[in-house]
């Protein structure tokens, strides 16, 4: 249907373009589902989120489909964006769902996904870690998770890098003061 | 006042003197140092620091030990899928192929509002135009009986002037009282 009204070159220039986008996707997909699946914690989730980040790579990317530091910075942005707009719509349904359970007097909790199992004995860290704002948890994951430096991290969330080092600085300490309560240090 | 200096990362305009550093200024670039940001120089003064502070060194061991548990609590994290499924990778390819079909299926809640204000413009547009067309064939008619070329044909003249008398809304002109005589037409004329 779309390839109506296309001369050979176009269509050619698309087939090309298809071909450099699927190795993009081989590329890139198992550090953006690992990267999504720590911010929203369910992995079907996190397969939706990063399918989205890719159509809209495809859809936006003006450059050439080639894998370079600068599509990964703004694949995880994409990504990032998309997870956390996950996040909040998943956040306006909980309450929604609380409301509703609270009126028949239970309450079911969200449904993490299959597939998601955490150890007790990390359980605690990764609680604290989710009581982290989200900009902090990103940081955090890009730092601790995805070992990327400051700079990367700079390109990736637009802040900048004195700000990156100043929201991670803080982000430990409350991290270590949260485990010191819980007894976890 | 002699104020202190603070040490800043790489990033930052740095002192870059080998004056001594305050643990508070040391606390706030324990994880620039740790996770390797700090450039030698500044990495320097920390070390040294670090060797006569025993605070600064419990300070540095709970950010590792933090760190520690993360990464262990990243190993329990089982399952996470390194590819797209077959499924997922279909759809992408199905978005790139096919961007109209794909635009109106993520945007289906305002493709449904405006295909369902389309359709109640449509049907309230007819009902309308059924409404108009009742009531142009209902408006006033003026019939003319007894027309000279009916007086050929009295059958047709006498049908019609029964039906018409049969029908309540209908007033026979000619049975309006004071109506006069009409000397240039034979016929009567009725209206409803």
């Amino acid at each position: 249907m779309l390839d109506v009204g296309m001369s050979e070159t176009q269509k050619r220039l698309r087939a090309e373009r298809i071909q450099a986008f699927d190795a993009i996707v081989s590329e890139y997909e198992g550090t953006l589902l690992r990267y999504v699946a720590r911010i929203v914690y369910d992995y079907d989730v996190a397969q939706d989120v990063v399918q989205e980040t890719f159509i809209r790579l495809f859809k936006n990317w003006r450059d050439e489909l080639q894998s370079s530091p600068q599509i990964l910075s703004w694949l995880y942005r994409v990504a990032h964006n998309c997870a956390v707009d996950h996040l909040r719509k998943e956040f306006r349904r909980n309450i929604l769902h609380i409301r509703h359970a609270r009126e028949r007097q239970e309450f079911i909790p969200p449904n993490r996904g299959e597939g998601f199992h955490i150890s007790e004995a990390a359980e605690k860290a990764a609680g604290v870690l989710r009581k982290l704002s989200l900009r902090e948890q990103q940081l955090v994951i890009l730092k601790v998770y995805e070992e990327k430096s400051y700079r990367e991290i700079s390109d990736i969330t637009g802040l900048t890098v004195s700000n990156v080092g100043y929201i991670l600085h803080y982000a430990m300490k409350k991290m270590a003061e949260e485990l010191k309560k819980v007894r976890a240090i | 006042m002699n104020q202190e200096p603070k040490i800043s990362p790489d990033h930052e305009k740095a002192d870059t003197g080998d004056r001594k550093m305050k643990c508070e200024d040391i606390r706030a670039v324990l994880f620039d140092y740790m996770t390797r940001e700090l450039g030698s120089a500044r990495s320097d003064l920390v070390r040294e620091h670090l060797r006569k502070c025993e605070n600064c060194q419990a300070a540095v061991a709970e950010i590792r030990t933090t760190l520690e548990l993360l990464h262990s609590a990243s190993e329990t994290e089982t399952g996470i899928p390194d590819h797209l499924s077959q499924e997922r990778r279909e759809r992408i390819i199905w978005a790139l192929t096919h961007p109209i079909m794909d635009w109106i299926e993520r945007h289906h809640i305002i493709v449904s509002i405006i295909v369902a204000i389309v359709v109640i413009m449509a049907v309230f547009s007819v009902l309308r135009r059924i409404e108009v067309w009742k009531t142009e064939s209902s408006e006033c008619i003026t019939v003319t009986i007894g027309h000279p070329q009916d007086k050929e044909n009295p059958e047709i003249t006498t049908n019609i002037q029964n039906r018409i008398q049969s029908d309540k809304n209908i007033k026979m002109e000619s049975d309006l009282p004071g109506r006069p005589e009409r000397s240039s037409r034979t016929s009567d004329t009725v209206s409803y």
